[in-house]
């Protein structure tokens, strides 16, 4: 609505003001300098702001693993079949034992930097999406800085899940969405480049702060409704009427555990991860042994949609399968023991689908379209 | 007589009821009463109406987000394109809604891939974004050669012939030009172009066409499949009264398979539209007020009555404007304006610094957003017609303007007492 009192005044004047207070709020909260970082609509822009900003001589790579977001694969392939060329993008593939444990992790990592020469960039997660997994990224992004490689990292989940310290971390460039664990407005991202280098990255949409500081270029990117941005300001005070920082993410990182555990006690069935240090606030549970194909997988996801109003996203990792759920502040662990139940029931065939809402709306429409037809007929 | 008077009051009645424009508008959008907004053009405004409708999707969006985005945003989106590219005149599947049209011309001109000996062309009077983006482009990619700016002047710019006939001698200079970029309505100045003549020069020499009309659409009737061009941006939430920002790219079937959006996403190697419509998690309520906006537009008026006051009343103010000043319209033939005009500023105010000074006051002291330039050596600024407008409101700001003029004469005096203004 203040957009909307006098537009012209909101983004000449206004809108300014408002993003630099917000900049230096969530600069405070993620413990770095405020012209660090530019507020962008999401982590896919972040990261092909990234990947296609540097550029990249013909004998240099870019790694990435297995388990990257699919927007990231995708976004390596086009660099690859656009710009660069296919072998300058390596994948390294983590198992069920490589991706819990940072050494054997590093180890493998290692194994393949042993063989390709002239890497320049690596792109990894936080806490990755499918399985979701919490890495200890200042290790990793130590390991790297050792060898000159840049560092990516895709924290798409991180903020407002668990603290985030980027001095402490220290990464080339960090990438995360407010609007995932942070209840800001869909949605609101943050972008951070380390100082250095700043000059070399462009937003994608080049417009009036082109050839101006990395701030101003990351500002004017065509007219936009900067509100969900502003949100974010907001959502860090909500947070506050709730509880404090590490009230919030314990309560969320213990529900995810519990609930972990009790769904793979209700399958019969084991969470990936043997130690809780490697989960953040979603759990990755292997689904009931009885779902071992694809198509299996698929017919149980489509039913829970389709019957039962639950959105249960499911993958396929190093030969099994598991199904991922998230906690949250509103959340309790008899939510999950539904679920489990619900999924038990689909399984073994039990009582019909109790949400027989849409089948009624549908059997009331013919109905009342009846009468009305033989209405019209008088 | 009298037979006459009473019909036509009844008339008058009636057209006043039909065609409710002007100030009684007001209300129904969301503007602060006391602010006069003489320059619509640049960020456009969105009425309640769309507002409550953004809401709505919003809620939608929040009942069950999953849901929403797996499922629902789809059918939404297929629907909008079903009834916007009705509206256009175009198959739906060569449109795709983007966010505004700086990320639609991004999107074509990092897709292109140019040879080392092609040419683009560009208008000097292009808009900034897009000459950055030329920049851009012509450093990153290309060598600087390579982008060629046509220069075009106050009678060039009003008389299409003058204008292909300057075009042609760039064009004899240079070889395998690939692309030419050029308005329907460019900014500052604004001026309508005719671009059916435009698109067939250029392709008979078979040269690709990027037409900017980012203020085209809501401002005047477009009808793609007569245009015919390779490529057409447009901003709806400019002159078409949705939510800030959505707009609209259209690309030519045969040239699709070239075009990527500048962020890779789920749809990468998918189909045309499958490619840009995922593009990261974003808020696409803003997308689905199009299909509100051309709702709220019927409740008004017909689209050639909304066209046609906006167009007269941008005549009837630049006209006004000119004579209170003392100066004079840019464009003296009407078919090269469509809702906006470029008046003359008064004559006093001949130097940029003074410029400057004058658009600053008016923001400052009087709450005015009146967007001026230079072109071919006068100074301009530049009004837009709205339905909720009235030409006493140009009137005032005419006005206005010629108060702050006059406590502008002790120029000298007042530099020092500009300081303090700064600060307050």
């Amino acid at each position: 609505m203040k957009a909307e009192y006098n537009p012209d005044r909101w983004f000449r004047r206004e809108i300014q003001i408002e993003m630099k207070n917000l900049q230096e709020k969530l600069s405070k909260y993620v413990n770095c300098d405020s012209s660090d970082i530019v507020i962008l609509e999401n982590a896919s822009n972040g990261i092909n702001t990234i990947l296609k900003s540097i550029k990249f001589h013909s004998n240099e790579t870019i790694l990435y693993y297995n388990i990257a977001y699919g927007m990231v694969k995708l976004t390596l392939q086009y660099i690859s079949s656009e710009i660069l060329t296919p072998e300058q993008c390596v994948e390294i593939i983590l198992d069920h034992q490589t991706i819990q444990n940072t050494d054997l992790l590093l180890k493998t990592t290692e194994d393949t930097l042993d063989k390709i020469k002239n890497v320049k960039l690596i792109v990894f997660d936080h806490i990755s999406s499918v399985p979701s997994i919490l890495f200890d990224v200042e290790t990793m992004i130590k390991f790297f800085r050792e060898k000159g490689i840049l560092t990516l990292v895709d924290g798409a989940h991180a903020i407002g899940a668990i603290p985030i310290d980027l001095k402490k971390l220290d990464p080339d460039f960090y990438i995360t969405n407010a609007h995932k664990w942070l209840y800001t407005h869909r949605s609101a991202s943050l972008l951070y480049v380390k100082k250095d280098f700043q000059n070399l990255i462009h937003p994608i949409i080049t417009s009036f702060g082109y050839l101006q500081p990395f701030q101003d270029e990351f500002f004017w990117l065509g007219t936009k409704d900067y509100s969900a941005y502003l949100t974010i300001s907001d959502a860090l005070d909500f947070r506050q009427t709730i509880a404090n920082e590490n009230q919030i993410y314990s309560y969320m990182h213990q529900l995810a555990n519990q609930a972990g555990n009790l769904l793979a006690q209700m399958w019969n069935s084991s969470i990936l991860t043997l130690d809780e240090k490697y989960i953040s606030t979603m759990n990755n549970i292997q689904l009931p042994l009885t779902i071992d194909t694809l198509d299996k997988k698929d017919n149980l996801y489509k039913k829970l949609v389709n019957d039962y109003n639950i959105f249960l996203p499911m993958y396929e990792f190093d030969k099994k399968f598991y199904c991922r759920i998230s906690a949250q502040i509103y959340m309790e662990l008899n939510d999950y023991e539904k679920v489990g139940n619900i999924v038990l029931d689909i399984i073994f065939n039990r009582d019909p689908p109790p949400n027989t809402a849409q089948k009624k709306n549908i059997s009331t429409i013919l109905f009342i379209s009846l009468i009305l037809y033989v209405m019209q007929l008088y | 007589m009298k037979e006459f008077i009473f019909p036509s009051l009844i008339l008058f009645g009636i057209i006043s009821f039909v065609y409710p424009f002007g100030h009684s508008l007001l209300p129904l959008f969301s503007l602060d009463p006391s602010y006069i907004n003489i320059n619509h053009g640049s960020y456009g405004s969105a009425p309640k109406y769309i507002h409550d409708k953004l809401r709505e999707y919003q809620m939608k969006a929040e009942y069950n987000p999953d849901r929403w985005f797996r499922i629902e945003i789809q059918n939404e989106m297929n629907k909008l394109r079903n009834k916007l590219s009705k509206y256009v005149n175009c198959d739906p599947d060569d449109l795709v809604i983007l966010e505004n049209v700086s990320a639609g011309i991004n999107s074509i001109l990092r897709s292109l891939k140019f040879q080392s000996n092609e040419t683009i062309l560009y208008y000097n009077i292009a808009y900034g974004m897009v000459k950055l983006t030329l920049q851009y482009v012509s450093t990153e990619i290309f060598t600087q050669e390579q982008i060629i700016q046509i220069e075009l002047d106050h009678q060039t710019i009003q008389n299409t012939d003058l204008l292909l006939k300057k075009t042609q001698e760039i064009l004899n200079k240079l070889s395998n030009v690939k692309l030419i970029i050029f308005d329907h309505i460019s900014s500052t100045p604004a001026v309508r172009f005719d671009i059916e003549k435009m698109i067939k020069f250029f392709r008979r020499k078979n040269i690709l066409t990027i037409v900017d009309g980012a203020h085209a659409i809501g401002g005047i009737e477009l009808n793609l499949k007569e245009l015919d061009p390779d490529f057409y941006v447009t901003n709806t939430h400019k002159w078409l009264y949705t939510h800030r920002s959505s707009s609209l790219l259209y690309v030519k079937k045969d040239l699709q398979k070239f075009i990527h959006p500048i962020i890779t996403s789920f749809g990468y190697l998918q189909s045309f539209q499958n490619e840009f419509f995922w593009l990261g998690t974003k808020d696409y309520s803003s997308y689905l007020t199009i299909s509100d906006a051309l709702d709220f537009r019927q409740t008004i008026a017909n689209e050639t009555e909304i066209f046609s006051y906006n167009h007269q009343l941008a005549i009837q103010a630049g006209n006004l404007l000119a004579q209170m000043w003392n100066s004079s319209v840019l464009i003296s033939d009407e078919k090269y304006l469509s809702t906006m005009n470029n008046i003359e500023l008064p004559f006093i105010i001949d130097t940029l610094d003074k410029m400057n000074i004058l658009y600053q006051n008016l923001i400052n002291k009087h709450n005015i957003f009146l967007p001026m330039f230079e072109f071919d050596k006068k100074f301009y600024c530049r009004i837009s017609a709205q339905i909720y407008m009235e030409l006493n409101d140009y009137q005032t700001v005419g006005h206005i303007v010629l108060n702050a003029i006059s406590n502008m004469k002790f120029v000298p005096f007042l530099k020092k007492k500009n300081d303090y203004f700064r600060f307050v």
